[in-house]
């Protein structure tokens, strides 16, 4: 009796000795208060025109194209000459025609074709920058995705495989994955493990490819974790800690959106500092990890960290005389970062896009 | 005789929260059906999205969008939600 007993102990612990698959999410440090003020260089802005015709709300996808910065808006994709921001076209428009979108669900450049991903009609618009309609296709139409995984975001991955941020189904099935994965001929593969869809709500952004460590980086806004989702599954990656500027759990906890940003811009810390957390845009180069953080009040700041050395910059960009501040928009552009700025001075502005070379934020 | 008294009363009791819970969840769908209005969606409808347009710092903005199940419709105003079926 007791040899077997010590049998099945010896087994319980080699079990337990086996080797872990679990790497523990990293944690990046960031201090508010070591940020850097920078003095925005108005030789460096590119202001989009603003007219009837071509007024924007702010930035939701920012594709560089040829010699045109083509910006999506809310319903509107837009052609702005890149050196003078002069209004050029409509790439596309929101109706019913075939070359039209009923929404902008996800946009990304292949060379220099435009790529829209319409997450109601499940199709994808192809365009060129000077508004060309080159064709549509609707690559669920002969793979159907499963009821409880209908993808909101289309990502292609390097290797060819398709990934889908998921919309909600609003609790109507048991399940409702965040992430599935699809063959290159869109044939359904499998619900990522890890992540279920918890809100209806939703920001413009909230995933990226991150295509040297094969995986997409995905977070929400207002909550300190940004999750990694391979074909094995979904796991944090990085934890953010902005220390005393931290966001309280019990505003993280929120369900929705909505309740954590009315909570985050309507109280401070107890200590009198603001809060300071993740909301959106966020993109891997290499071993660094460039996003956004937004304090609650209402400034915002450009955080490059190196996940090697965990050193980071943080950054905020804003006029002297308060006229000119960043959003949290940016771009990663090559050797550059595309950054928005707005002018306080004017709201019925247009966006603009300011330019800083990556190693100046070394 | 004094442990099938006690499993009886179990049993009720178990029984007795069931119905409850489920008379609650019923009252909450009665009650979201009706008083929810439906900016886009409605009854026989299974997908609405409010596309992000709604500002809340001035420069975010937030949209929602639901695909309900058989059973459901969709109904998106301020949230995007799924309803039982009427």
């Amino acid at each position: 009796m007791h040899k077997y007993f010590a049998l099945a102990a010896l087994a319980v612990l080699a079990a337990c000795n086996g080797k872990n698959n679990y790497d523990a999410p990293k944690e990046l440090r960031v201090d508010a208060d070591r940020c850097v003020a920078v003095d925005v260089d108005t030789t460096r802005m590119v202001r989009l025109e603003a007219s009837d015709s071509s007024r924007l709300f702010g930035i939701d996808r920012l594709l560089p194209i040829g010699g045109a910065y083509v910006v999506s808006s809310r319903s509107k994709l837009r052609a702005f000459d890149k050196a003078t921001g002069r209004y050029l076209c409509d790439v596309a428009k929101y109706g019913t025609a075939e070359q039209d979108f009923s929404d902008i669900s996800n946009a990304w450049s292949c060379g220099d074709t435009i790529m829209l991903f319409d997450a109601n009609t499940k199709s994808v618009g192809k365009y060129l920058a000077d508004g060309t309609f080159v064709g549509k296709d609707h690559p669920f139409r002969n793979t159907q995705f499963r009821k409880n995984q209908p993808p909101r975001m289309l990502f292609k991955l390097a290797d060819g495989s398709v990934i889908t941020i998921n919309g909600s189904t609003g609790g109507s099935t048991q399940r409702n994955p965040l992430v599935s994965l699809y063959g290159n001929d869109y044939s359904y593969r499998k619900a990522l493990p890890g992540r279920q869809v918890k809100e209806s709500s939703y920001l413009m952004d909230g995933a990226c490819p991150d295509s040297i460590r094969q995986r997409m980086l995905i977070w929400e806004p207002l909550r300190d974790t940004v999750f990694a989702a391979n074909s094995t599954g979904i796991r944090p990656a990085y934890v953010l800690n902005t220390g005393k500027n931290s966001l309280p759990a019990y505003i993280q906890n929120l369900p929705h959106m909505r309740e954590r940003l009315s909570a985050f811009f309507s109280k401070e810390n107890g200590n009198g500092t603001a809060y300071v957390s993740l909301i959106r845009y966020l993109q891997p180069d290499g071993d660094n990890l460039y996003f956004c953080l937004t304090g609650s009040d209402r400034r915002n700041y450009l955080v490059r960290y190196d996940t090697t050395s965990d050193s980071c910059n943080v950054r905020t960009y804003a006029s002297a005389d308060g006229r000119y501040s960043q959003t949290t928009f940016f771009l990663l552009d090559c050797d550059s970062l595309r950054m928005e700025l707005r002018d306080n001075a004017n709201i019925e502005s247009n966006p603009i896009i300011y330019s800083i070379h990556k190693h100046e934020l070394q | 005789m004094k442990r099938v008294m006690l499993l009886l009363a179990l049993s009720n009791a178990v029984l007795f929260a069931v119905i409850s819970c489920k008379n609650e969840q019923t009252a909450i769908a009665d009650k979201e059906t009706a008083t929810t209005e439906c900016y886009s969606g409605g009854n026989g409808t299974r997908h609405c999205d409010i596309p992000a347009g709604i500002d809340i710092n001035g420069e975010t903005s937030v949209g929602c969008s639901v695909t309900c199940d058989e059973g459901y419709y969709a109904c998106c105003g301020l949230t995007c939600k799924c309803l039982p079926e009427t």
